[in-house]
C-alpha cells in the first residue's frame, strides 16, 4: 500500500482534478442509474448552500470534520497513519457524556470545559496504546488503529448497555440517559442544528496552525513526517514526537466526539457517527494536512453531506452518492501513480508546445 | 568510417533547468571517451538520453551512422548500446552467471541453462580479459568484481558502446588501474567506452579523447595528449581554479574526539567494528581513508548516537558517551555532523532551506523561545549563513529538493559549522559536489581547523584525505589497518592498505 501521501502534502491542484473527478463520474453513475446529474447536483447544490437552513446544516456537518481533520491532519505530519480517528472519537464522546450526565449544579462555563477535558483525556488513552505498540515494538499504525476502531465501538456499546443504560430504554436501543442543560451546547441559529461547537471546531484549527507553525514541536512534528531519519540525526526524538502526535491526534478526536454529544445528540448513542473519523482522514488529505486546508476540506465535504441528504429528501437518489463521489476523491488523491497517468497539466503544456511548434513551421 | 555515436542538436529541458542546449556530440569507434563536467552540467542527462532513459525535446541521434529513436532502454540495447550505471544493477544473491544472463536467460526446451550461462560467462571472460566465477553469488564478490559482472552484463547483450557512470567512485586505487586496463582492451576490440566522470586524474589516464560539458553546453572538445588537467579544470568551471590546497602549520590541543577500542555488531551479530582505537585533537584533521563498506558507515553513527556500540569507550570533550547519550546531547557537548548522504539524512528534501537549516539548532537559544521557534530571526540567520557560504538560491523557503547537489551540501555545512562545534565529523564532504564549491568546503574545512577545531574527515576520495588530512587513519573490514600522515605515505601505499593488503603481508611475515 502507498501512504506516501502521509509524507508529501497533496497540492492544491490534485485536489481539485479529484474532485472534478469525483463529481463527474458521480454524474455518470446518475446516468446509467436514468437520472438527470445536473437536476440532482442542482438539488445538492441547493441543499448545501440554498438558503440559511441549508447554509446551517452544510456547518453543522462541517463541524465534526473540524475536530477530525484536524486530528488525522496532526498525526500524519507526524508520519504516524492514524485512521482510529472514529474509535478515539467513540471513547471521547462516551466519557463527554458521562461528565455531562453525572456532573451536575455547575455552569455551563465550568461543565463544558470539564467535558472537553474527560473527552480528551478519554481519546487520548485511546490512541495511546497504538502508539506504545509502534514506539516500542515497530507495530504498524494502520493496522493497530484500524483494529481499535471496532473495539472502541463495541466496548462503549458494551459500557453503556451493561452501566450507563438510559431509564425506561428497551429492545436493541442502546443510549445513555440525556446529559444536562448545562452541558449543552447553544445553538448559533435558531430552529437549525447549528451549534456552537463550531467555534471550538475553528479554534481547534487555529491551534493546531500554531502548533505546527510555530512551536517547536510543530517543527519536529514536520520533520519527522518528512524525513525521521534525518530529524534524528539533528537531535529530534522522533519516538518521543510520534508518541505526541498520536496523543495530541487523540485528545482532539475525542473532543470532538465530546462536541457532537454537546451539541447534536444530547445523549451517548450506539453507532452515533456517521463515519466522521475517516471523513476527517479525507477533508485532512484534501486540504494537504495543512490548517486552512483542513478547515476547506471538512467545509467541502459537509457541504457535500448536507447536500446529499437533501438529494435522498427529495429525489430517489440515495444519499450513498456523496459516498461515490468521496470514494472517487479518495482513489484519486491516494493513487499517485493514477494522477502520474493523467497528467492534466502536462497534457496542456504539450498541447501548447505543439501549438507553438505548428505555429513556428508554418513560414518555411 | 562512421562515428560510433553522433548526437546533434539536443535540447533536454526539465522544469526550470535546461539539462542540455543544443548539444553535439560525437564518439568514435574504438575510442576511450571522455565526457567530464561539473555536477548538473548535463553529462548524465546526455548520457541517460543515449541509453534511451530519456527523451530529448530536440534533436537527432545516430548510431553507427544511421537514425535511432532510443525510446528506452531496450531500444538502446537493441542498438548495441550498453550503460554500467554508478549504483550497481545486480541480484547480490544470484551467481555471476544469473546475473549476467538475466536480461536474456539462456533457455534450454524452455528452461533456463544454467550450465550454458557458465559457459557463456567463461568464454566472455576469456575474451576480453574479465575473469569471473560463474558460480560465485554477486554478494561474496568485492566491489571491483561486482562491477566487472557489470560490464559482462551489458558485452552479453552485445554492447558495442560502453557507457560507464563515474565507475571509480567505489573502488581502491589498485582496482581502478586494473579497469582502465579492462577497458583499455575492450577499446582494442573496437569498441568505444564512454567514461562520465569528474575526476581529472583519471580522466588523463584513461581516455583518447575528452568532451568538456559546462551548464548543458560542450565548451571543448580535444584529444587527451593535447591537453592539460589546468586547461580541463578551467573548461569545466569557466574560470581559472587552484588545485592544490594551502594549510598553515597545525598546532595541536587537547583530544577532543577518543575511542578505544569500540565494537559494534549489526543486527545479524556480524561484527563491523572491532576495535576501533584513535583520538582527534583540536586543530587537527584526522581522514580515515577506506574503501565504502568497510566499517565507515557504522563508526560515523556510532559516534553520532545514532547506532549502539558493544564495546569500548566514547570520550567526547573530556566526558564519557554511552549509548543512552542522545544525538541532541551529544551534539549539545559539541559534536557536529556532516552526514554521509545528505539526501537520506543530511537533509529533508521536502521541507524547506530554512527548515534544514533550523535543524539542531532548534534546541538551542539562537531562535527559540520557550515553546515556540521564531521563524523571523531564523530566515535572518539562515539568509546571513547561506549568503557567507554561497548557497545559492533564491528563496529560502522553497524546498531543499531545489537546491543542486552542491548547493545542498554548502547548505548542510553552513548548518552545522554555524553550530559551532568543538568535533566535526565530515563524512563525504564533497560527494557529486562540483569543483568550485569542493574547493570552497575544502577552505571551511581548513579553516575551521586552523580556529582550533577537530576534524574527523571521512571520505572515499583518496585524493581529498591526502590533501586536508594532518593525520591519516586507514579503515579496512572493521578495524583500523594502518596510521601515517599524508607526507610519510603516497597514495598508493595507502591503496594497499586500503585493499587489506598490507596488513596480510605483516601476518605471513
Amino acid at each position: 500500500m502507498n501512504f506516501d501521501f502521509r509524507q508529501k502534502p497533496i497540492e492544491l491542484k490534485t485536489a481539485v482534478i479529484a474532485v472534478i473527478f469525483g463529481i463527474v463520474i458521480g454524474g455518470i453513475l446518475m446516468l446509467v442509474s436514468k437520472h438527470d446529474p445536473f437536476k440532482i447536483y442542482a438539488v445538492l447544490f441547493n441543499g448545501a448552500f440554498g438558503d440559511k437552513f441549508a447554509l446551517a446544516s452544510s456547518l453543522r456537518w462541517t463541524i465534526p470534520l473540524l475536530f477530525t481533520g484536524v486530528a488525522s491532519a496532526i498525526a500524519f505530519r507526524g508520519g504516524m497513519f492514524n485512521i482510529g480517528v472514529e474509535g478515539q472519537m467513540y471513547l471521547g464522546a462516551l466519557a463527554g457524556a458521562l461528565t455531562g450526565i453525572y456532573l451536575t449544579g455547575l455552569s455551563s462555563w465550568v461543565h463544558i470545559p470539564l467535558i472537553i477535558l474527560a473527552s480528551a483525556l478519554a481519546g487520548m488513552a485511546w490512541a495511546f496504546v497504538p502508539a506504545l505498540l509502534k514506539v516500542r515494538y515497530n507495530a504498524s499504525e494502520v493496522v493497530t488503529t484500524l483494529m481499535l476502531n471496532y473495539v472502541a465501538i463495541y466496548l462503549t456499546d458494551y459500557l453503556v448497555k451493561y452501566y450507563f443504560i438510559a431509564k425506561g430504554s428497551y429492545g436493541q436501543t442502546i443510549i445513555t440517559d440525556q446529559i444536562q442543560k448545562s452541558a449543552r451546547m447553544p445553538s448559533l441559529i435558531h430552529a437549525t442544528q447549528l451549534h456552537a461547537g463550531l467555534l471550538i471546531g475553528i479554534l481547534f484549527v487555529v491551534l493546531f496552525y500554531f502548533l505546527i507553525k510555530k512551536s517547536k514541536l510543530g517543527y519536529e512534528i514536520s520533520i519527522s513526517g518528512i524525513n525521521p531519519e534525518f530529524a534524528r540525526y539533528g537531535g529530534v526524538s522522533v519516538n518521543r514526537v510520534r508518541m505526541s502526535v498520536m496523543l495530541i491526534s487523540g485528545a482532539v478526536a475525542g473532543v470532538g466526539g465530546a462536541v457532537e454529544v454537546m451539541g447534536i445528540t444530547w445523549r451517548f448513542m450506539s453507532h452515533f457517527s456517521p463515519n466522521f473519523g475517516f471523513d476527517g482522514i479525507l477533508a485532512s488529505l484534501l486540504g494537504g494536512n495543512t490548517p486552512i486546508g483542513v478547515l476547506l476540506g471538512a467545509l467541502f465535504m459537509g457541504s457535500l453531506k448536507a447536500g446529499a441528504l437533501t438529494v435522498e429528501r427529495s429525489t430517489d437518489v440515495s444519499r450513498s452518492l456523496a459516498t461515490i463521489i468521496q470514494g472517487v476523491i479518495i482513489c484519486f488523491v491516494s493513487a499517485r501513480y493514477l494522477m502520474a497517468r493523467f497528467p492534466v497539466s502536462k497534457w496542456l503544456d504539450g498541447f501548447k508546445r505543439n501549438n507553438r511548434r505548428r505555429n513556428s513551421d508554418e513560414p518555411h | 568510417m562512421a562515428a560510433a555515436v553522433e548526437m546533434r542538436n539536443i535540447t533536454k529541458k526539465f522544469p526550470g533547468v535546461t539539462a542540455n542546449q543544443n548539444v553535439n556530440f560525437r564518439a568514435e569507434w574504438g575510442q576511450i571517451h571522455g565526457l567530464i563536467g561539473e555536477n548538473g552540467a548535463g553529462k548524465t542527462t546526455l548520457m541517460k538520453i543515449l541509453y534511451g532513459m530519456e527523451q530529448p525535446d530536440e534533436g537527432e541521434i545516430f548510431i553507427d551512422g544511421t537514425p535511432a529513436v532510443l525510446s528506452s532502454p531496450k531500444e538502446a540495447i537493441k542498438r548495441n548500446i550498453g550503460m554500467v550505471h554508478q549504483h550497481f544493477t545486480l541480484v547480490p544473491s544470484l551467481t555471476v552467471a544469473e546475473n549476467i544472463t538475466m536480461a536474456k536467460p539462456t533457455l534450454r526446451n524452455g528452461l533456463i541453462d544454467l550450465k550454458k550461462a557458465a559457459e557463456i560467462v567463461f568464454e566472455m571472460g576469456e575474451r576480453f580479459g574479465l575473469k569471473l566465477d560463474p558460480y560465485v553469488p554477486v554478494k561474496q564478490l568485492p566491489v571491483g568484481l561486482q562491477q566487472r559482472v557489470e560490464i559482462l552484463k551489458a558485452l552479453y547483450l552485445g554492447a558495442d558502446i560502453l557507457i560507464m557512470d563515474e565507475p571509480t567512485a567505489v573502488l581502491t586505487p589498485q582496482e581502478i588501474t586494473q579497469l582502465f586496463v579492462t577497458l583499455k582492451s575492450l577499446k582494442e576490440q573496437g569498441k568505444t567506452i564512454i567514461l562520465i566522470t569528474h575526476k581529472l586524474k583519471e580522466l588523463m589516464n584513461a581516455t583518447d579523447v575528452i568532451t568538456v560539458m559546462r551548464s548543458g553546453q560542450i565548451v571543448g572538445h580535444m584529444e587527451t595528449r593535447n591537453s592539460s588537467e589546468e586547461e580541463i579544470a578551467r573548461m569545466m568551471v569557466g574560470k581559472d581554479v587552484q588545485l592544490r590546497i594551502d594549510k598553515k602549520m597545525p598546532a595541536f590541543g587537547k583530544e577532543v574526539l577518543t575511542l578505544k577500542g569500540i565494537t559494534h555488531y549489526d543486527k545479524r551479530g556480524v561484527k563491523i567494528l572491532d576495535g576501533i582505537t584513535f583520538s582527534v585533537r583540536e586543530g587537527e584533521i584526522v581522514g580515515i581513508a577506506g574503501v565504502q563498506g568497510n566499517g565507515q558507515t557504522e563508526l560515523i553513527e556510532v559516534i553520532a548516537g545514532l547506532k549502539e556500540f558493544q564495546g569500548g569507550e566514547l570520550i567526547l570533550n573530556g566526558r564519557s558517551v554511552s549509548n543512552s547519550t542522545s544525538p541532541m546531547q551529544r551534539r549539545h557537548m559539541g559534536l557536529g555532523h556532516v552526514a554521509e548522504d545528505r539526501q537520506t539524512m543530511g537533509a529533508a528534501l521536502d521541507a524547506s532551506i530554512l527548515e534544514n537549516f533550523m535543524m539542531g539548532g532548534h534546541h538551542g537559544q539562537w531562535y527559540r523561545r520557550g515553546m515556540f521557534l521564531r521563524y523571523k530571526r531564523a530566515e535572518e540567520i539562515a539568509w546571513e549563513q547561506i549568503r557567507h557560504f554561497d548557497v545559492r538560491t533564491s528563496d529560502i523557503r522553497l524546498p531543499a529538493r531545489s537546491l543542486s547537489g552542491g548547493n545542498l551540501q554548502k547548505l548542510i555545512i553552513a548548518r552545522e559549522m554555524f553550530l559551532n562545534p568543538l568535533v566535526l565529523i565530515a563524512a563525504q564532504p564533497t560527494r557529486g559536489v562540483d569543483i568550485g564549491a569542493s574547493q570552497f568546503i575544502h577552505r571551511k574545512l581548513i579553516e575551521m581547523r586552523d580556529e582550533g577545531k577537530a576534524v574527523l574527515l571521512i571520505s572515499n576520495e583518496l585524493s581529498e584525505i591526502m590533501s586536508l588530512s594532518d593525520r591519516v587513519l586507514v579503515i579496512y573490514n572493521g578495524s583500523i589497518v594502518g596510521e601515517t600522515t599524508p607526507e610519510k605515505s603516497t597514495e598508493e601505499e595507502i591503496g594497499l592498505w586500503m585493499a587489506g593488503i598490507r596488513s596480510a603481508s605483516r601476518r605471513t611475515l
